[in-house]
């Protein structure tokens, strides 16, 4: 649950998202649950040769399953903080 | 038309038969709990670029997307939430023509691939193993590079249903999480990353902890000692049986005997 912690503190933010099959999408992180399906708003899409219809897409829900990664905005997250909760995480706490 | 775009479908994994009752709707599954959310009329459907079903009735359920085409005997489609990897709402008149639900779909190529490899990996392993070649390698690199294709696009006639439909598809996609349970376990931590994680007493305990471990391990394998005494009362115990091909070198019998004694 420790991402989907981390997710919800970063609603609002801006956020990349890579999914498995090579999309890229930036926007404003609207909602995330607990499977981490993500809404984005005003989203752009980095691979827009690959993806065309894309182009018009303004708001999108991705499902959690596809994620790759979430790029986060360095300036959101605390590192140190982060880092201790992973460890926890890691350790089984 | 509908040939391709059954076929399309097909290849996406769509199911392009689902169960309709007299008046063309539908026929949900009670034990799986399927409810219909939203019906939506005069929506077309368009696979990749231009493939279209031509106009339909969009239904959206708690665990499908279920198009039927208005025509008798027309196509119908329908795709399961986990399937559906992203949907959006599409509405730059400069993109297309009409505001629409844009989907992309799961290609399954990715997971196929994957396990292709994975696959050859361990047959090449157990090949080398067995010394033998005739390994029988399948080339699954053909890779359809038909990009895009794995896209839906529903086109409501009445624009402004756009957003509801949206907000159901998300609503239902958030019912149906993938079965296979992702997450936690699939983060692997390096060992280093975690050792570097505990302070430098914990450290010291587990270091301590898995020599003494390992020592234990040494003493309790010995698959010498016990190779001994297992051919003590029987010296061609471990020997190739006559009529074997052998050669194979004592030093491999040997292991194979102590592993099988331990």
């Amino acid at each position: 649950m420790l991402f989907f912690s981390l997710f919800k503190t970063l609603v609002g933010k801006e956020v990349t998202v890579e999914l498995k099959n090579d999309l890229c999408i930036s926007g404003a992180l609207h909602s995330v649950d607990q499977y981490l399906n993500i809404k984005l708003t005003n989203t752009r899409v980095h691979n827009e040769q690959k993806y065309p219809h894309m182009m018009s897409v303004r708001n999108c829900f991705i499902r959690g399953s596809v994620v790759r990664y979430v790029h986060l905005p360095p300036g959101a997250v605390d590192v140190e903080v982060l880092h201790d909760a992973t460890r926890r995480e890691a350790r089984g706490g | 038309m509908a040939a391709r775009l059954l076929t399309a479908a097909r290849r996406l994994d769509i199911d392009t038969q689902p169960e309709l009752n007299e008046s063309r709707e539908p026929v949900l599954d009670a034990d799986d709990e399927e409810e219909l959310r939203s019906k939506c009329a005069d929506v077309e459907l368009v696979m990749g670029d231009d493939l279209s079903g031509g106009p339909g009735v969009l239904h959206l359920t708690t665990r499908r997307v279920v198009w039927v085409s208005s025509s008798p005997g027309g196509p119908c489609l329908a795709l399961r939430y986990p399937q559906i990897v992203m949907h959006a709402i599409s509405s730059d008149p400069s993109a297309y023509a009409r505001p629409c639900l844009y989907l992309q779909l799961d290609e399954g190529d990715g997971d196929v691939i994957m396990g292709g490899m994975a696959g050859g990996g361990a047959a090449a392993g157990a090949n080398g193993d067995a010394g033998a070649g005739g390994e029988d390698e399948e080339e699954e690199g053909e890779g359809e590079e038909e990009e895009g294709s794995a896209e839906v696009r529903l086109v409501p006639t009445d624009a402004t249903q756009v957003g509801d439909l949206f907000k159901v598809l998300c609503d239902c996609a958030a019912l149906n999480p993938d079965s296979e349970v992702e997450g936690e376990g699939d983060f692997f931590f390096d060992e280093a990353e975690v050792m570097a994680g505990l302070d430098p007493s914990t450290r010291a305990a587990v270091i301590a902890e898995r020599l003494e471990g390992g020592m234990d391990l040494g003493e309790g394998e010995d698959g010498g000692e016990d190779l001994q005494e297992l051919m003590g009362d029987d010296p061609g115990r471990f020997e190739d049986e006559d009529d074997e091909e052998g050669g194979e070198g004592e030093e491999e019998e040997g292991e194979e005997g102590a592993g099988q004694a331990s």
